[in-house]
């Protein structure tokens, strides 16, 4: 039997990821043990990498992996030739376009042009194309509510999860610009070549 | 280290070849040679860059964005090739007595994209493929698929797996739909990005009946061509769709009865990029390579769009990923270290 290699996001998505492979029947025990190495082994010859969520396309579309599980806000910021096989639901959080209080909104005022900081500057783009606006976008590296706390931009576009450092920073949701949640791709290659190993984790994974 | 000036650097994405890695790419090139040769194939040589308008006449929006452009002396846009099928149809209309055909050609040559993709950016990309232009029946397409896998098969490669897509079938089965104009691009965008969770999600927003939608969520993924095929069979609503299937089966015939059958399936899930594809299309994959070797497929528009009408299909071969392979084939299949 082929060698399954699967890549994993660290983060937010670990654990929900290991839990739902455990749960499929897959061993995690690898996973479970207090450890620093990236690279782990497990039974039924699958192997794990643990890499940054950003980086874990490139694995997949290059094949250095076969499979991998990542947030859908990383497939949408940049484009990788992956095949997308499912949406697993957990993870989910939203795409938000946010402002102080009491700020214009981006729609109400058609003309004005504004300055958004994020760190999602392609999805930005492609946001404010779609409502035929012009901005300055800012790219930032993390915490944006700092930005139009401290004037540097009037709004900001970022991932919301719970919206509670928004709303302790004084700022509120303005649009709301699209789902984001955990899913699961495969490299286009192994999908043809590994298909009936892929076809069935895909499968036992994300049912609840 | 040696002496770096900004006399002696490259622009990115292009490399020199020494002597021995040149001997080795010769070697390569000169049994895919053989191959096309063999079948009687003529080598065409067609001009390093052309018009703009031409090579966009059919080309995706990520090949036209990615293509090297720059101003002739009239003013006119021109930008390198980035890739030989459209310059070779051109060459056809231009200089053939199509109703005398068919003519079958090939090449090896370099084509030239801005491909910032995560390879790095190359922008020198050496292909070998073959066009056969003029008559476009099932014979044509099996023998062109037969080339195609006896050509890499002449490289030395052992394990090989080709899929066989039918985009005349999806197209036609798409225009079957009781859908706006909007959904069916939709559910096209999605099949081209190759998401199955974007194509389930633009199926669950038509409202379609009878089971189709579940119908149409098998038709890539489903596995088998036995599958593949009744799962296709159970959306032949009208002849169009009938005539495409037919032509599939057809081809899938002939090459099972040159005893091809073993390396090749069929796949309702290959969606070609090249918007000029209008028949069967197939790729290549091997172990140890993340994308396709190469692939290819029927056109039989893309002629007329150029002043007349004809028949046409061929393929391409990546000689670099090619080569990449040859030399070490168990490269990625064992783990990135091997244990």
């Amino acid at each position: 039997m082929s060698k399954l290699r699967i890549a994993l996001s660290k983060g937010s998505l670990l654990e929900p990821t290991i839990a739902g492979l455990n749960k499929a029947g897959f061993d995690v025990a690898p996973l479970r043990r207090e450890s620093r190495q990236l690279r782990l082994v497990a039974e039924g010859g699958i192997e794990y990498l643990i890499a940054r969520p950003a980086d874990v396309p490139t694995y997949v579309e290059r094949g250095a992996v076969d499979i991998g599980f990542v947030g859908s806000d990383i497939l949408m910021e940049n484009k990788y030739e992956v095949v997308e096989l499912k949406d697993l639901a957990y993870g989910s959080c939203k795409f938000i376009l946010a402002g102080q209080k009491k700020s214009t909104s981006l729609a109400s005022d058609p003309d004005a042009i504004m300055t958004i900081a994020t760190k999602y500057p392609n999805i930005t783009a492609e946001y404010l194309a779609r409502c035929g606006r012009q901005a300055e976008i800012i790219k930032l590296y993390g915490s944006l509510e700092l930005a139009p706390l401290a004037g540097l931009a009037d709004q900001i576009i970022d991932l919301m999860s719970t919206g509670r450092t928004l709303s302790e920073n004084g700022l509120e949701v303005i649009d709301e610009i699209a789902d984001v949640s955990c899913l699961l791709i495969a490299n286009y290659v192994s999908y043809k070549l590994k298909s009936s190993r892929i076809d069935e984790l895909a499968q036992k994974v994300g049912l609840s | 280290m040696k002496p770096q000036t900004s006399l002696t650097a490259t622009p990115l994405g292009l490399r020199d070849l020494l002597p021995a890695e040149v001997r080795k790419r010769r070697q390569l090139e000169a049994s895919i040679r053989g191959a096309f040769e063999k079948r009687g194939f003529g080598e065409v040589i067609c001009p390093t860059f052309e018009f703009y308008d031409l090579l966009s006449v059919e080309a995706s929006t990520a090949v036209k964005q990615d293509m090297v452009r720059f101003i002739g002396s009239d003013g006119r846009i021109l930008a390198l090739r980035p890739e030989m099928t459209t310059a070779i149809a051109r060459l056809a209309v231009k200089k053939l007595d199509l109703d005398q055909g068919p003519y079958p050609f090939y090449y090896i040559a370099n084509v030239f994209r801005e491909e910032f993709s995560r390879e790095g950016l190359v922008r020198e990309i050496r292909q070998a493929g073959v066009e056969l232009i003029g008559r476009g029946g099932v014979e044509e397409d099996t023998d062109i698929i037969a080339l195609f896998i006896e050509t890499l098969k002449a490289t030395g490669l052992k394990r090989i797996q080709v899929g066989l897509g039918q985009m005349g079938f999806l197209e036609s089965v798409l225009q079957s739909l009781p859908v706006s104009e909007a959904e069916r691009s939709e559910l096209r965008a999605a099949m081209a990005a190759r998401s199955l969770v974007k194509y389930k999600k633009a199926l669950s927003k038509i409202k379609l009946n009878n089971g189709l939608a579940e119908k149409l969520l098998r038709l890539p993924t489903a596995r088998g061509d036995k599958e593949a095929l009744e799962n296709a069979q159970a959306l032949v609503v009208n002849p169009t769709v009938e005539a495409a299937l037919k032509r599939l089966i057809d081809v899938y015939s002939g090459l099972c009865e040159r005893g091809l059958d073993g390396c090749v399936s069929i796949d309702f899930g290959i969606w070609h990029d090249f918007n000029y594809y209008t028949g069967l299309v197939f790729e290549a994959y091997a172990p140890g390579l993340g994308r396709p070797l190469g692939g290819g497929g029927r056109y039989d528009n893309l002629l007329a769009e150029l002043g007349r009408p004809a028949p046409a299909a061929g393929f391409a071969i990546d000689l670099k990923n090619l080569q990449a392979l040859i030399e070490k084939p168990d490269r990625n299949e064992n783990g990135v270290s091997n244990e």
